[in-house]
């Protein structure tokens, strides 16, 4: 069994751009469900028309990339609008079938042979985001320590990730510690008292809805930054459950919570898939004899339900949490 | 079908291949290096008109070299396995396709495997130009359309009503209700057809298999959901709860049953008897006819009998119920039975069809029972029964329109745009605003 | 008691043919019904008068299926009750909604109106609102003094007890500076020791210039602090005018020995 490797696959996964574009979607979840108390099971919505706004931009309209990721972000926010508007005003449980139903909608949408001419259908779109990648400011080469090194494209898209998880981190720290953040969280335990105290609780809910959307679709945007690459695929209503298993494992209402639950997420699921295929070649406790190596990747959903069940029934209040301000226990 | 005959058709179905790929898309490789092989894959489905196109082949190939082909199967399925990431030539061979029937694209010339995971491929086929299969006009084909959502919108109305007792009679959006129907189907199918096992008629085999998704739901209330009201746990929590067991449920099937479709012994595909302008197999009808008779037998149980008198009432106040001496904790239990047992009678009947028994089959479901039971108004059995038609003709008929790639979505808009006008849903009774 | 309801009929609140009805049940049907600027005003009757139904439908919690209300000579019928709040009409609950996992202080704070730092687009710049939640801060200090809840301005409201989040509820609706108070059912469930110090912040409000109504169904205590007593039964206004007046009129007593005969039943 290479252990250092089944270690070091761990946390380059954690370090990685994978665990950056689920914390930035993870942020913006933090802000609907964790300090606005919204279910928003659609991130992957959000992320979808990110990514396909800013693709769509450049490919069709030949826009320049920076206003693209504009329009992206636009588009974002223009559909949380969509959805808040017939949702928001009620109860709870609407949004999040709302939502869901309408992540997989554009899904689909995009999917469709009618669009193909657009959204490229099943085959996406690529090419994008060469002016992302051709202003690198990092030499050609590997970077890193020990075994965890990423080449000059993966960490130039990874930095500029983390530092949008960072900057996106700072304005809600900023937002929740202001009166607007005592506003959102209120909203959380009674919308019915902060109504009562002349505050337009609908409008707050559709901000909160807003900006979470919207950093969901920068989020979006990286993802498919990454790839260089779009397709309908990529936003599977998966992408939506991990984020929440990441804000969870993290903590709720907490502003690291997002990102350090990303990180551990990540690690926890690479170091699994690294570890079973590592046990699997090497026959490690005769698990070569159960596990057919192409259902690895199978058994990391096998295991991230588990996590997400076990957190919540035994620890909703994540890493950071504290068990007295969460929504998911005692209501 | 619009416009002179030409049967607009499909593709890789994105609710069957795509879901197929179980969102592994962002399992990215660049920052994978285990030494396990690759599961990329490319595959699709070949139907016109919704009938499946079988023994046309496909092959993959990179460069000059063919690196794998299939021949698509009797539902018009085919999936062929790649080396990795990168960028492929997929071709159909049109000699191979029945006659009448040409692909638009035959070819897609540079087609990107980005990840090693099952990915879907569209061609196409359309067939020739004076008729349809079966040469139906176009009332016929809406006709036809229509009786299949029917059936399909008894058996969404089926799993609806499970998810919506549950949920009235707990507070619990159950997000692994799908996870309810694949396991009666899988059941089903495992004692209709395993050779080891006993191989009963397909009748006692889905009553095992409501059996056993009786059980299980018992197991989950018993084992999970109870233990988790009485420690208080809200609603909210208990949602997050459910969708890791449906991850958790749905993958284990995934790792037990593997992905292919299966299809139970008997009448897996059954020739089409003509009724008037109607072409459906017996089967069919008789699906429908199980599926009324037990949405009958579970309304008026409901509205006639003590303990439906006892469940609608938890559903309406739960600590008055309580307090008025009906067992909450007994009767929630029996909702759980009762919704398995629905849930897993919808799974088979579903699994009677063209799509087979599927490891994912009750997720792919999800969403459409959850916009039944919203369009009902959640919580009210009858407004799920109800809600099931509707989003079941509506998103077969829909198709008469529309690109039948867009089916599902059709389903969703509509569960929209009825909560734009009547929040309650169909049958729900206004609340109080806010 | 005191001698305000001699005043000059000044009406804040005036309510005309307000219907609200539930599956066809009628739950309310006032006709008429004026409220007197500082004044302390009672709304009493049996359970299931409709009482609380007004309240919600005339603070903007519940519609109306019919009729008009004119709030400070305002008609403010249907208005959300968000701006009905800012409008200076400010309710609390007969179930507390403290706000439990605030601080004390924080729900404090949540009441003051116009904030511009509740705007999204300047909260994050705290210099820009930090004299203004300062001074907020220290009306909030000076309410919670006066309601006896300094002590306890860090912690969680969930910790207070029932009584004090009472407290903590009108506190916090004074921060809204109303002119009208809406209590629903303010001495419900709160111990006897602490009713009479309820009764007296309800006297100061008035005192101060404000109006109050308030729910409640027992008798005993409308009599004593209130200026004018308004009695539902079965939706409808059966009586209005001065406490004794109420209290001897005959309908008064069918509606509330009615109910005792029922219950006996």
């Amino acid at each position: 069994m290479n252990w250092t490797g089944i270690l070091s696959d761990g946390v380059r996964a954690g370090l990685g751009i994978n665990a950056a574009i689920y914390a930035l979607a993870a942020v913006g979840l933090n802000v609907q469900f964790g300090y606005a108390g919204l279910w928003n099971f659609g991130q992957a919505g959000f992320l979808l028309v990110g990514g396909y706004g800013t693709a769509i931009a450049v490919s069709s309209w030949g826009l320049w990339l920076p206003w693209a990721v504009l329009v992206g972000i636009a588009a974002s926010i223009l559909l949380g609008l969509l959805l808040g508007v017939p949702t928001l005003r009620l109860r709870g449980d609407y949004l999040a079938i709302v939502t869901i139903a309408a992540a997989e909608i554009l899904r689909i949408v995009v999917n469709s042979t009618k669009v193909q001419s657009v959204t490229g259908g099943p085959q996406g779109i690529g090419g994008f985001a060469n002016w992302f990648f051709d202003h690198n400011p990092i030499a050609r080469g590997r970077y890193g320590f020990g075994t965890i090194t990423y080449d000059q494209r993966q960490l130039w898209v990874t930095l500029v990730t983390w530092v949008l998880v960072a900057l996106a981190s700072v304005l809600v720290a900023l937002l929740v510690h202001s009166p607007w953040g005592r506003v959102v969280r209120a909203i959380r335990e009674d919308e019915d008292a902060v109504r009562s105290l002349g505050k337009n609780v609908y409008s707050y809910k559709m901000q909160a809805l807003l900006l979470g959307g919207a950093i969901g679709g920068v989020a979006g945007i990286m993802l498919v930054f990454d790839q260089q690459f779009i397709q309908p695929d990529l936003f599977q209503s998966a992408i939506t459950f991990y984020a929440f298993a990441a804000l969870i494992l993290g903590g709720t209402a907490r502003i690291l919570g997002p990102i350090l639950g990303a990180i551990a997420f990540w690690f926890l699921v690479e170091g699994a898939d690294s570890f079973l295929g590592n046990a699997v070649d090497h026959n490690f406790l005769g698990v070569g004899h159960l596990v057919d190596p192409t259902q690895i990747g199978t058994f990391r959903f096998v295991l991230v339900g588990l996590v997400i069940m076990l957190l919540v029934i035994f620890r909703p209040q994540g890493f950071l949490g504290s068990r007295q301000e969460v929504m998911l226990g005692e209501q | 079908m619009p416009k002179a005959g030409r049967v607009v058709v499909v593709f890789g179905l994105a609710s069957i291949s795509a879901l197929l790929s179980g969102g592994r898309a962002h399992a990215v490789t660049t920052t994978t290096t285990t030494s396990t092989a690759s599961a990329a894959s490319i595959g699709g489905m070949l139907t016109v008109d919704n009938h499946p196109v079988p023994g046309v082949r496909v092959t993959a190939s990179r460069g000059a070299a063919e690196v794998g082909h299939a021949v698509s199967d009797r539902r018009g399925a085919w999936r062929i396995g790649v080396p990795g990431p990168g960028t492929y030539k997929v071709a159909l061979d049109v000699s191979t396709l029945p006659s009448g029937v040409r692909a638009e694209r035959p070819e897609l010339a540079e087609y990107r495997v980005f990840g090693s995971f099952a990915q879907s491929a569209g061609f196409t086929l359309s067939a020739g130009q004076s008729k349809a299969p079966g040469g139906q006009s176009r009332l016929d084909v809406f006709l036809n359309l229509f009786v299949s959502g029917i059936r399909f919108g008894l058996i969404v109305g089926l799993c609806a009503v499970g998810l919506s007792l549950i949920y009235g009679t707990t507070g619990l959006v159950n997000f692994a209700h799908g996870e309810l129907v694949t396991f009666g189907a899988l059941i089903a199918w495992l004692v209709n057809t395993m050779s080891s096992g006993p191989k009963l008629p397909l009748v006692l085999a889905a009553i095992i298999g409501m059996i056993a998704t009786g059980l299980l739901g018992a197991t989950l209330e018993l084992g999970l959901w109870r233990p988790m009201v009485r420690r208080r746990s809200g609603a909210s929590g208990r949602m997050l709860v459910s969708i890791g067991l449906a991850l958790f449920l749905r993958y284990i099937y995934e790792v037990i049953f593997k992905g292919a479709p299966r299809s139970f012994r008997q009448y897996a595909a059954p020739s089409p008897v003509k009724l008037g302008p109607l072409q459906s197999p017996v089967r069919d009808y008789v699906i429908m006819a199980i599926c009324l008779a037990t949405l009958l037998v579970v309304g008026t149980m409901l509205r006639r009998t003590r303990l439906g008198t006892a469940i609608r009432a938890v559903s309406d106040e739960r600590d008055l119920s309580s307090a008025s001496g009906i067992n909450v904790e007994g009767v929630t239990l029996l909702v759980w039975i009762s919704g398995g047992m629905l849930a897993a009678l919808g799974g088979v009947m579903l699994g009677m069809g063209s799509q087979g028994v599927q490891w994912n089959m009750g997720f792919r479901l999800l969403l459409t029972i959850f916009a039944a039971v919203v369009l009902g108004g959640l919580g009210n059995p009858y407004g799920a029964m109800a809600g099931g038609l509707v989003v079941g003709v509506a998103s077969q008929v829909g198709t008469y329109w529309l690109p039948s790639d867009l089916q599902f979505a059709i389903a969703l808009v509509i569960l929209i745009l009825v909560l734009l006008a009547r929040p309650q849903g169909i049958l729900g009774v206004r609340e109080r605003i806010g | 008691m005191s001698n305000s309801s001699d005043a000059v009929p000044d009406p804040i609140l005036v309510v005309e043919s307000v219907v609200r009805r539930f599956d066809g049940l009628v739950a309310v049907s006032v006709d008429h019904l004026a409220v007197h600027r500082h004044t302390i005003t009672a709304l009493i009757g049996p359970n299931g008068a409709g009482k609380t139904t007004l309240f919600n439908v005339l603070t903007g919690f519940d519609r109306a299926d019919a009729g008009s209300w004119k709030f400070d000579g305002v008609d403010v019928s249907g208005w959300p009750a968000y701006r009905l709040a800012r409008q200076g009409m400010v309710r609390t609950f007969q179930l507390t909604k403290a706000l439990a996992g605030l601080t004390v202080l924080d729900n404090m704070l949540l009441g003051a109106s116009g904030q511009s730092g509740e705007r999204i687009v300047v909260a994050p710049f705290r210099f820009r609102w930090r004299a203004e939640e300062r001074a907020t801060h220290e009306r909030a200090l000076a309410l919670l003094d006066d309601f006896g809840l300094s002590a306890r301005q860090r912690d969680l409201a969930a910790t207070l007890s029932g009584g004090q989040r009472k407290l903590l509820e009108m506190a916090r609706a004074l921060m809204v500076e109303p002119k009208l108070v809406m209590l629903d059912e303010p001495m419900a469930g709160v111990n006897p020791a602490l009713v009479q110090s309820l009764l007296h912040h309800v006297q100061r409000l008035r005192d101060e210039g404000r109006t109050v109504v308030f729910v409640e169904h027992d008798m005993d205590v409308v009599m004593s602090i209130s200026d004018r007593v308004v009695c539902m039964a079965e939706g409808r206004v059966i009586a209005d005018g001065t406490p004794e007046e109420v209290v001897d009129n005959q309908a008064v007593v069918d509606a509330y020995l009615g109910q005792r005969h029922a219950r006996a039943r």
